[in-house]
Parts: structure tokens; C-alpha cells; sequence
């Protein structure tokens, strides 16, 4: 019963189905053509029902025969509606769909924080000669801490020869109460109130206390944890904090930066003891600024300089300073050097040329292979910007800032979608007719596989507007390796003519 | 004339399918195994060139078969030459769809 009914239903849609297509059909021709499709309608559903076991193979059969009676309506329409229909097969509707694709990836990119964030990264760069001063013994990657309080009020005490600014920081694990009662364990940074001066990175949203609450020291949260504790609001500032047993107040955002401190603290508190009363042994770094004969000196020793403490012998200081450098390239550096690779590594995955060679002494006009290469140029241009803007998307998708996975998931990215986005361009391009740049159409092999290479066999395929044929070869021989094009002659026109 | 009309694969291979007699549209289909959006508009376009022409069978068959009438297409003498010269062009048409297997109506 059931079945019945369902049969009776697409019945009646598939016979709708063609009566609209009839529609396009003009009206003198409206009545035979619906009655020809009508009959084979019935024909393909009494040929279908016993060939499938799933009813849905079958009615998706009967439905690609209907939709195929679109074509020949528009076939029977006349010339203007030929055009229309080949328009979609052009090079205007390939530059168009580009721009579609990367409008999409720029606006999905657009609205993730992590991308918002890497972007911002870029422009919140540590300034120039900054330097971690950390203990002589650190190995690489792993700073330690070798400065007591005690010993950077004493620096700050004395005259300085090759800093012009120094800053303290020490960063512990503590419990920190949020709004609400929650409650998480982070990484806590104590810093002088200088120490964003120095390394030269602004304070976003910074706001100072209210006179009030103006002994309370300030808190500077790390752009990763506003996004993950307070959604980015920007009313987060002056809200009161508890870390252990002391109250802070949220006076700042860090921006977003690809700049890694030791310890990678969750948020900086700005405290005037930390360069006044000690109450702790426990070791810091300092964060120091070269002056201009701090710089020389530093060029002198390479990548370091070692920092004598107390009438130390300098060769077997106790301290040493590194420059503080960002991590980061930048996107837009990654994106470029994937792209670069991306451009040695295409000869491996093409094999085809885009030199032109023909059968016919026919040539196209200057000005139609100026339009053919810059339509390559302008595909490229969008390859270039699509995988640009869909391997941000994709490697920030799930992380809301600067992230090194997230960058080198993105130059992956970047270099897969870059090849084989130009390796699309190339194809693309070899098939297009030199001519009106559509893509050539019905691939149809010819001729007959010869044992001895003689005989030529291959794929051709024709251009819709009637200009070209596309010789592709089965098997490349010397003498005949690349595609190649045949102008057709006005004798071929009939095939086209509406 | 008709003789130098050079045919695509695809119109040599309808036309080649309709050498065997008279057949109609589903029965193309089922034999080339071309959808139905290449086959109905090729025959159009055959049609047009006059190297085929349809004809519509009598309803009195249609109603003895209970079925509707089926619109039957068939080579003129153009479309014949026309073949003879496309199947020197595309040597594999006559493997492609074998001579016998293309239905005749009853």
C-alpha cells in the first residue's frame, strides 16, 4: 500500500518535473516534445522497476532521466539559451566561482578568535634588543631562574653599563578564584610595573585603579586566558581577583603575541614590591634592555653575553643574557615560504606543459594569449588567497590564539592547498580552448593502440563554442608528447549551431 | 555534402545505434549508455541536419501494447554516407555497440 503510494508520488513528481521543463521549450513545439518525454518516462519506469532491489537507486534513475530532459529543452529553445547554458563552462563563471570559494574561507577565517588573534600577534611585536638574563648553566629551551630579589634591587641600585632599562620576573604556580566561586590553578607571573615598557608591548584596555582600591596590585591577564575565563569582554577591567590569599585587580589585557616568557604565565602581576621588600628567596629573571653600547658589546660575543655578578670573573660568569626574540614568522611570512615550496614541489605533480602546440598553422591573436595568461594569473591569485585564508581557518579553528601547532598546521596547510590548488590551475588551464577559454568538453578516446607507435590513439575533446579539438596522447612518445590543439575550420560549425 | 559533415564521437555513436532501424530515445540510452541529457538533444541536433528523421507510431500499436506511442527516429541517406565517413574516423564504434544488439521494433 505504502509502496504504491510512494510510486504514485514520484509518478506525479517526475511528470511535474517535465512539465516544467516544457516550459522552456517554445510553444509550438510544447505539446510533441512533453508527449515524446511522457512516453519515455513510462518506458524508463517500466525498464527500471525490476533492476534494483532499493527503491531509491531506482526512483534516482528515474529522476536523472528527467533532469536530462532540462538539457534538451534548452536544446530546442534556440541560440540564446545555448549560450546561456555553455556560459557555466567559462572562464567568467571559473573566475567567479574562485572569488565565491574565497569569499567563503576569508569570511569563515574572519570570524574565528584564533585567527582574529594570530593577526593581532603580528602586530604586537617585543622590541629589539631585549634580553632574558637567566643562569649560565641553562640549556637550550630550558631557562632557569638565577636572580633573587634581593639581587635585582641591587642592579637597579647601581649604575648599568649595557642596559638602559632592566625589569624583574618571577612566575609560580598558584590557585586563582574567578568571579563565581571557580577556581583555577595558573601560572602567575610577578612583574615590575616596567617590564611591559621593556619588552615594548602595550597593555591592551589598560585602565588604572580607582584611588580606592589603589594599594591592591594590578593584574594583567594573558589574552589566551580573557578569551577562556571571560569570552573577551571588555568589562572584565577592574574586577577584583584572588590569588591565594591576596586580592588583585584586573587592570589589563595582554595582547595576543607569538613572544614565549618563561613559564608562559596566564596573567602578570604588576607589583611595586617586587622592586622594593622582599619576602621570598625564590629566583626570577630579569628582563633588560640593551643600550646602545650594550648592543655592541652583544654583537661582539654572538648570541649571548655573559653578565659578571659581584666581581665575578666574566669567563666564568654566573649569568648569561639571551635575546628574547617572537617565535613567529608571521602568517603571512608562513603562508609565503609554504607557497615557495609549494612552487619547487609543482614540476613533481605536473606533468603537462602549458606551451601551446598545435596541428594547424592557425594561431590565436596576441591580445587572446594575453587574456589566456592573465586568466592563469588571476586563477593563481586566488589559489594563492584561498589557501592563504582556508589554512588559517582550518589550523585556528579549534584554538583561540597564538598557538605554535596552530602555525605549523597552517604552513601544512598552506603548502598542501597551494600545490595542489596550482595543480588544479595548470589542468585547468590545458583544458581550456585558447581561443574562448571554455573548458573543452566530451573526452572520447580515438584511434587504436598501435604495437609498433605508429598508430596514434588518445582522448579528444571539443571545445562547446566550436573553435577547438584537444588531442591528449594514450602514450607519450617523442613524437608526440604534450596535448595538442586543432582550430576547427567553418566546416565544423554545423555541430554547434543551435 | 553530406558526405564531408565531420560527426563528434558521441553524434557518430547515435547515429551508428540507429543504423540497425527505427528506434526510439530509452532504447538509445540503453544501448550507448549515454544519459538522457546527451542522447535527446544529439537526436535534435541529428534531426536538424536532416540526417535522421522521427516518426511517431500509430496508436493503435500503442494501445495494443498498452503503452503510450513511442516516437521512432531513423537514418535518411544523408545520415548513412554520414556514418560510412565517421566510421573510418572512429574505428571502435563498431566494437562499441555490435550491430545485433541494437533492438528494431516490433
Amino acid at each position: 500500500m505504502i509502496h504504491s503510494l510512494l510510486e504514485n508520488l514520484s509518478y506525479t513528481a517526475q511528470r511535474g518535473l517535465l512539465g516544467g521543463a516544457s516550459l522552456i521549450v517554445s510553444s509550438d513545439r510544447r505539446s510533441d516534445w512533453r508527449k515524446e518525454w511522457r512516453g519515455e518516462l513510462w518506458q524508463v519506469r517500466r525498464e527500471t522497476s525490476g533492476r534494483s532491489n532499493s527503491m531509491l537507486e531506482m526512483e534516482a534513475a528515474r529522476i536523472r532521466f528527467c533532469v536530462g530532459a532540462i538539457a534538451d529543452a534548452w536544446c530546442l529553445r534556440g541560440r540564446g539559451s545555448i549560450r546561456q547554458k555553455m556560459a557555466h563552462r567559462s572562464a567568467l563563471d571559473c573566475i567567479l566561482g574562485l572569488a565565491c570559494v574565497l569569499l567563503a574561507c576569508a569570511a569563515i577565517a574572519r570570524t574565528l578568535p584564533g585567527v582574529r588573534a594570530e593577526l593581532d600577534a603580528m602586530r604586537h611585536r617585543a622590541r629589539p634588543a631585549v634580553l632574558l638574563i637567566e643562569d649560565a648553566q641553562s640549556s637550550t629551551g630550558s631557562p632557569i631562574a638565577a636572580v633573587s630579589q634581593k639581587e635585582f634591587r641591587d642592579w637597579q641600585a647601581t649604575g648599568q653599563r649595557f642596559f638602559d632599562a632592566i625589569s624583574y620576573y618571577r612566575s609560580e604556580r598558584a590557585w586563582v578564584d574567578f568571579d563565581g566561586g571557580a577556581g583555577d590553578g595558573l601560572e602567575v607571573a610577578r612583574v615590575s610595573p616596567n617590564l611591559f615598557a621593556v619588552l615594548g608591548i602595550p597593555v591592551l584596555l589598560h585602565a588604572a585603579p580607582a584611588s580606592a582600591a589603589a594599594r591592591r596590585p594590578e593584574a594583567v591577564l594573558s589574552y589566551q586566558l580573557w578569551v577562556r575565563k571571560f569570552d573577551s569582554d571588555p568589562a572584565v577591567i577592574g574586577r577584583a581577583l584572588r590569588i591565594g590569599g591576596e586580592t588583585v585587580q584586573i587592570a589589563g589585557i595582554a595582547p595576543s603575541t607569538s613572544l614565549r616568557l618563561p613559564g608562559n604565565p596566564a596573567m602578570w602581576v604588576v607589583s611595586a614590591q617586587v622592586d622594593r621588600e622582599s619576602d621570598t628567596e625564590a629566583n626570577g629573571f630579569v628582563i633588560a634592555h640593551l643600550s646602545i653600547r650594550g648592543q655592541a658589546a652583544f654583537a661582539a660575543h654572538g648570541d649571548h653575553i655573559p653578565i659578571a655578578v659581584g666581581g665575578e670573573d666574566p669567563d666564568e660568569a654566573s649569568l648569561v643574557g639571551v635575546a628574547l626574540r617572537d617565535e613567529s614568522k608571521g602568517p603571512v611570512a608562513l603562508g609565503g615560504f609554504a607557497l615557495f615550496l609549494a612552487f619547487l614541489a609543482l614540476p613533481a605533480v605536473v606533468s603537462v606543459s602549458l606551451g601551446e602546440a598545435n596541428y594547424s598553422a592557425h594561431r590565436p591573436s596576441w591580445r587572446r594569449q594575453c587574456m589566456r595568461w592573465l586568466f592563469m594569473a588571476a586563477k593563481i591569485g586566488f589559489v594563492i588567497a584561498i589557501a592563504y585564508c582556508a589554512s588559517m581557518a582550518i589550523a585556528y579553528a579549534m584554538t583561540s590564539a597564538y598557538s605554535p601547532n596552530a602555525e605549523f598546521a597552517q604552513f601544512a596547510l598552506g603548502f598542501v592547498f597551494s600545490l595542489f590548488g596550482l595543480r588544479w590551475a595548470v589542468f585547468d588551464q590545458r583544458q581550456r580552448c585558447p581561443v574562448c577559454l571554455r573548458l573543452v568538453t566530451n573526452p572520447t578516446r580515438v584511434g587504436l593502440a598501435s604495437h609498433t607507435f605508429l598508430g596514434w590513439n588518445g582522448t579528444e575533446m571539443y571545445c562547446e563554442g566550436g573553435h577547438t579539438l584537444l588531442h591528449v596522447p594514450a602514450l607519450p612518445t617523442s613524437w608526440f608528447q604534450a596535448p595538442r590543439w586543432v582550430y576547427l575550420d567553418p566546416s565544423w560549425g554545423f555541430l554547434f549551431s543551435p | 555534402m553530406a558526405g564531408e559533415i565531420k560527426l563528434s564521437h558521441t553524434a557518430a555513436l547515435i547515429l551508428h545505434a540507429l543504423n540497425a532501424g527505427s528506434v526510439y530515445g530509452f532504447s538509445l540510452m540503453e544501448v550507448t549508455g549515454l544519459p538522457s541529457g546527451t542522447v535527446y538533444p544529439a537526436l535534435r541536433r541529428l534531426e536538424r541536419e536532416e540526417l535522421i528523421r522521427s516518426q511517431w507510431e500509430r496508436q493503435a500499436v500503442a494501445d495494443a501494447e498498452q503503452r503510450p506511442p513511442r516516437k521512432y527516429y531513423k537514418l535518411t541517406a544523408a545520415g548513412r554516407s554520414t556514418l560510412e565517413v565517421a566510421r573510418k574516423r572512429y574505428p571502435l564504434l563498431e566494437r562499441l555497440i555490435p550491430t545485433e544488439e541494437v533492438k528494431s521494433p516490433a
